[in-house]
């Protein structure tokens, strides 16, 4: 039988590495740091995303005075202050969470708005808007959403 | 003509190989010097007598063993100019061996013997599956697939290497006396099916001291003191 150099090309090529033979290891290291990427990636990013968006809120927790005479009036009013995010008061009626932009404002600032607007109020703590949010969170799952 | 590959005229081409062997002191010349070429398709069988070089030239063949000298060309390829994971390739794609005393791994089941050359290729498990029991269906041993080498005769022994040999499809085999070790009967069953494997296209290059193993080849090359005295 004659030689033909065409009817092993396939072979020769595989040999001489010009046809890759099964999935090289390359090929298999790369989809699976893909795949790791992809899942640390959905996990990371969105933590990272909120980390940034709340990084620069505080928030200060206040004790209102007993004379609660107008509070509605001075907590819309300070709604409207440059750098309070939310202001949010708790089941009671005591308590109240200012969210605030600790780039622009303080607590001080706040505690002489609420003095100025004639309702002293009692800053009991101020801790990381993020930080709030997670104990809230470990609360509400620890108490089963009560 | 591609990098890699060199100008031939026959499926193997061996040009001028030489080999020696360093023991202790002294050089020992196992072959002197080879020229000779083996079409596609053809049964060769290289005979001659204990040390005159036959085995040796087997290896050189197969790429397993470096010629002090020369070239071996396969398929156009120079064996020993590719580098050591191409040629480890190059023996996965073209050659099968069939040694004489076997070889075969006495813990692995008779399938699990003839899916070990397939463990480098990176054929899915199920493919090679498949084609180990085709080719165990061909050397008609289909229904022994689940034995231990040593629950078989010396004859079925042999099929089992024959059929290791060829599952990876390879264009050459290479046989170092495969009828050595059996009786007439079984040798001449052997025989008839490396005859049918090789009326199915495969190029086989028997070694053999039997000159009755040798009718069954369409070309023989006599082998003596390191060099080919007829081919």
């Amino acid at each position: 039988m004659s030689y033909d150099l065409e009817k092993y090309r396939e072979k020769r090529e595989r040999v001489l590495g010009v046809k890759k033979r099964g999935l090289g290891f390359g090929r298999v290291a790369g989809f699976i740091s893909l795949v790791i990427l992809l899942g640390l990636g959905m996990v990371v990013i969105p933590r990272s995303i909120a980390f940034l968006q709340t990084r620069q809120l505080e928030d200060a927790i206040y004790k209102l005075s007993e004379e609660r005479d107008g509070s509605e009036r001075v907590l819309a009013e300070l709604k409207k202050q440059e750098g309070v995010r939310e202001v949010m008061v708790d089941a009671h009626g005591s308590r109240v969470v200012v969210t605030f932009n600790k780039e622009i404002l303080d607590t001080a600032r706040i505690s002489a708005f609420f003095l100025k607007q004639g309702a002293p109020a009692v800053l009991l703590n101020e801790v990381s808007h993020s930080q709030r949010l997670h104990t809230m969170k470990k609360e509400a799952a620890a108490t089963g959403g009560q | 003509m591609k990098t890699g590959e060199k100008q031939v005229h026959h499926l193997i081409e061996i040009r001028d190989v030489g080999k020696e062997y360093q023991v202790g002191a002294n050089t020992v010349c196992a072959i002197r010097s080879m020229n000779f070429h083996v079409d596609d398709g053809e049964f060769i069988s290289i005979m001659g007598q204990s040390g005159s070089g036959k085995s040796t030239l087997l290896a050189v063949l197969g790429g397993l063993n470096h010629p002090s000298r020369g070239q071996v060309l396969v398929d156009s390829l120079d064996v020993y100019g590719l580098s050591s994971e191409q040629r480890a390739d190059f023996r996965s794609e073209y050659i099968g061996i069939i040694f004489q005393s076997f070889q075969l791994i006495p813990y692995l089941t008779v399938l699990e013997n003839i899916k070990l050359p397939m463990a480098i290729t990176g054929i899915a498990a199920k493919e090679q599956d498949d084609m180990a029991r085709s080719v165990l269906d061909k050397v008609g041993l289909g229904l022994k697939a689940e034995r231990l080498p040593d629950q078989l005769s010396g004859g079925e022994q042999e099929r089992v290497a024959i059929a290791r040999a060829i599952v990876n499809r390879p264009p050459i085999l290479l046989a170092d006396e495969p009828t050595g070790s059996l009786d007439s009967e079984t040798a001449e069953g052997v025989m008839t099916l490396l005859r049918q494997l090789n009326e199915e296209g495969l190029t086989i290059i028997m070694v053999t001291h039997n000159p009755d193993a040798c009718r069954h080849g369409n070309r023989t090359i006599l082998v003596r003191d390191g060099f080919c005295l007829t081919h």
